[in-house]
């Protein structure tokens, strides 16, 4: 489940920055990055071929420019639209994402109102003109100032043909090093940097962290709560049994005999129950992981030590909330329960 | 040869500030393989003196001796023990365990003795063909007739080959014609296996089977028939 959650926390942007190794200082702002060195499109290839090629979900290149228009500087960020969606998927976009090789354009809120343009408006860059295929809802961040052009387009526009200026790679690196694909990227591609993104990482991995201790603190409570459930069922059924037990102890049954077999009918509860609970807890996870997290949870997630770990803390869980009432039980009055009406 | 020698037996019951001798001063001795009934009104003390004999009701005062051994001078694991190998109790309301076959109530006594399954098995199935019921030993209680359920229950006492039978009121829930069966069968026991049988009973004419009548009164016994 850990694992089905990080994969899904990992959608939600890029953990890793691949930009050139150069001599001059890139400047890094947010996602946006400047320099003028730039990637080849055939180093994305050797990305895409690196040992822990499995952990990468996207790649998602870009070419980062600037223009100015009306006294405004715009940056132009040419792009893969299909790809940049699935690392972006709180964009809200009036209108439609740009086709690839066309002279499209996705813009910012600020861009649109900026430059009063709306959807199928024309937007003149250089010697291009561009349709607006949509404009791009408030996002609070530099997309808003940002015109993304499809990356062909863009980089028949910069004069730039195959080149990127860097690339984002989201990975789900759940349980294995984010610095490990980036060392991989950089070896595959020796003329890059590749830089996991600390802040990103270290929330995915406290959102992780969160919701498996918060699942643990539950579990404990719903334990406890069975545990008291238990005692008072055990309690409940001594009560009843009360005649049952005087009788026991008529025929000579000393505390040791009932001991004995009350804690085996706790014992055999709690293998019982145990089984069940694995049973219906594999199930719940299954249905609760489809309609929460939209993730499918296979039988085969489930890691083995769970089996005998739930079996053994529901027969312990089943033992500790009976031992009371055991203790209670050689306790009850015969002569009380057996006297003839 | 004395099997139960009661001494100066007294069991008194705080009711709030009053006092209530359910035994008064009881002393009475049974000898090895007797017959005794006792008589008496309801709360006279007839299933207190039983209680008290079966090793299950500490008295306030007195010596309670069962073949030799003071009994409540025993740890209640001793006597647990004692009651386990020697003693058997038949109730009026049978106290049968519900869900278990007329064959698992009878081993049940074996069970707690520590018997192999295969003794257990063996001696459950005589016990049930000595008392009829060869037929009905997989019929849980609520599928027997009273009667049945009593002898079930005569067979759960007589299992394990107690020297000591303590008979409450057995005959209280049955008609007449199948209490005198059941009344016939504890006679039959008594004196075929030498049982020391210690019936209680408000029914005077059952008590006539026994050897000795003692009656109860106030907590108080008294002899007052011999056969």
């Amino acid at each position: 489940m850990q694992n089905q959650i990080g994969a899904e926390i990992d959608k939600y942007g890029a953990n890793i920055i691949v930009v050139p190794k150069t001599q001059t200082i890139n400047l890094p702002y947010g996602s946006f990055v400047t320099g003028s060195t730039t990637i080849s499109e055939q180093d994305i290839q050797r990305i895409e071929g690196i040992p822990h090629k499995a952990n990468i979900l996207s790649i998602s290149p870009k070419l980062y420019s600037q223009i100015s228009s009306r006294n405004y500087t715009i940056a132009i960020i040419g792009f893969i639209p299909s790809r940049e969606v699935r690392m972006k998927p709180w964009w809200t976009i009036n209108g439609e994402l740009p086709t690839d090789g066309k002279d499209e354009a996705l813009i910012g809120a600020v861009v649109s109102s900026a430059l009063l343009l709306h959807e199928n408006s024309s937007l003149l860059i250089g010697n291009y003109t561009l349709r607006v295929s949509g404009v791009l809802s408030e996002t609070g961040s530099m997309d808003d100032y940002s015109v993304y052009i499809p990356l062909a387009t863009a980089q028949r526009i910069l004069n730039l043909q195959d080149r990127v200026s860097v690339v984002d790679v989201a990975a789900l690196c759940l349980g294995c090093p984010i610095e490990q694909i980036a060392q991989e990227i950089m070896t595959a591609v020796p003329n890059v940097k590749a830089t996991p993104i600390r802040q990103t990482m270290q929330l995915r991995m406290g959102t992780v962290e969160q919701s498996a201790n918060f699942s643990l603190v539950l579990a404990s409570i719903v334990l406890l709560v069975g545990c008291l459930a238990i005692m008072n069922t055990t309690m409940s059924s001594i009560h009843e049994r009360r005649r049952e037990i005087g009788t026991l102890i008529s025929l000579g049954a000393d505390s040791n005999h009932l001991y004995k077999i009350l804690i085996g009918e706790s014992l055999l509860l709690g293998l019982f129950s145990g089984a069940i609970g694995l049973a219906t807890g594999a199930l719940l996870s299954y249905a609760l992981a489809r309609t929460t997290f939209n993730i499918v949870v296979s039988i085969t997630d489930i890691p083995l030590f769970v089996v005998p770990l739930s079996i053994l803390l529901s027969t312990l869980s089943c033992l500790v909330a009976s031992a009371y009432p055991a203790w209670k039980a050689p306790k009850i009055d015969p002569v009380e329960t057996l006297r003839s009406t | 040869m004395t099997m139960i020698d009661l001494e100066t037996v007294t069991k008194t019951y705080e009711m709030g500030s009053s006092r209530v001798n359910a035994l008064d001063n009881v002393t009475l001795r049974i000898g090895d393989g007797e017959f005794i009934s006792v008589v008496g009104p309801s709360g006279c003390g007839k299933s207190s003196l039983l209680f008290v004999t079966g090793g299950l009701l500490t008295p306030t005062s007195g010596t309670v001796t069962v073949d030799g051994t003071s009994l409540y001078e025993l740890t209640p694991r001793e006597r647990a023990k004692l009651r386990r190998e020697m003693v058997g109790f038949v109730f009026q309301s049978y106290e049968l365990i519900p869900y278990l076959t007329a064959f698992e109530n009878v081993a049940l006594p074996l069970y707690l003795l520590g018997l192999s399954q295969e003794e257990q098995e063996e001696r459950a199935v005589t016990a049930l063909e000595s008392v009829g019921l060869e037929k009905r030993m997989q019929h849980k209680p609520s599928e027997l007739s009273g009667g049945e359920q009593q002898r079930v229950s005569i067979a759960r006492a007589l299992v394990k080959s107690p020297k000591l039978l303590l008979a409450d009121e057995p005959t209280g829930n049955l008609d007449q014609k199948t209490g005198k069966e059941v009344m016939d069968l504890l006679a039959y026991l008594n004196e075929s296996q030498g049982v020391t049988l210690l019936l209680a009973t408000h029914d005077p004419a059952k008590a006539q089977r026994g050897a000795r009548i003692v009656e109860m009164n106030d907590g108080q016994a008294r002899e007052i028939g011999r056969r």
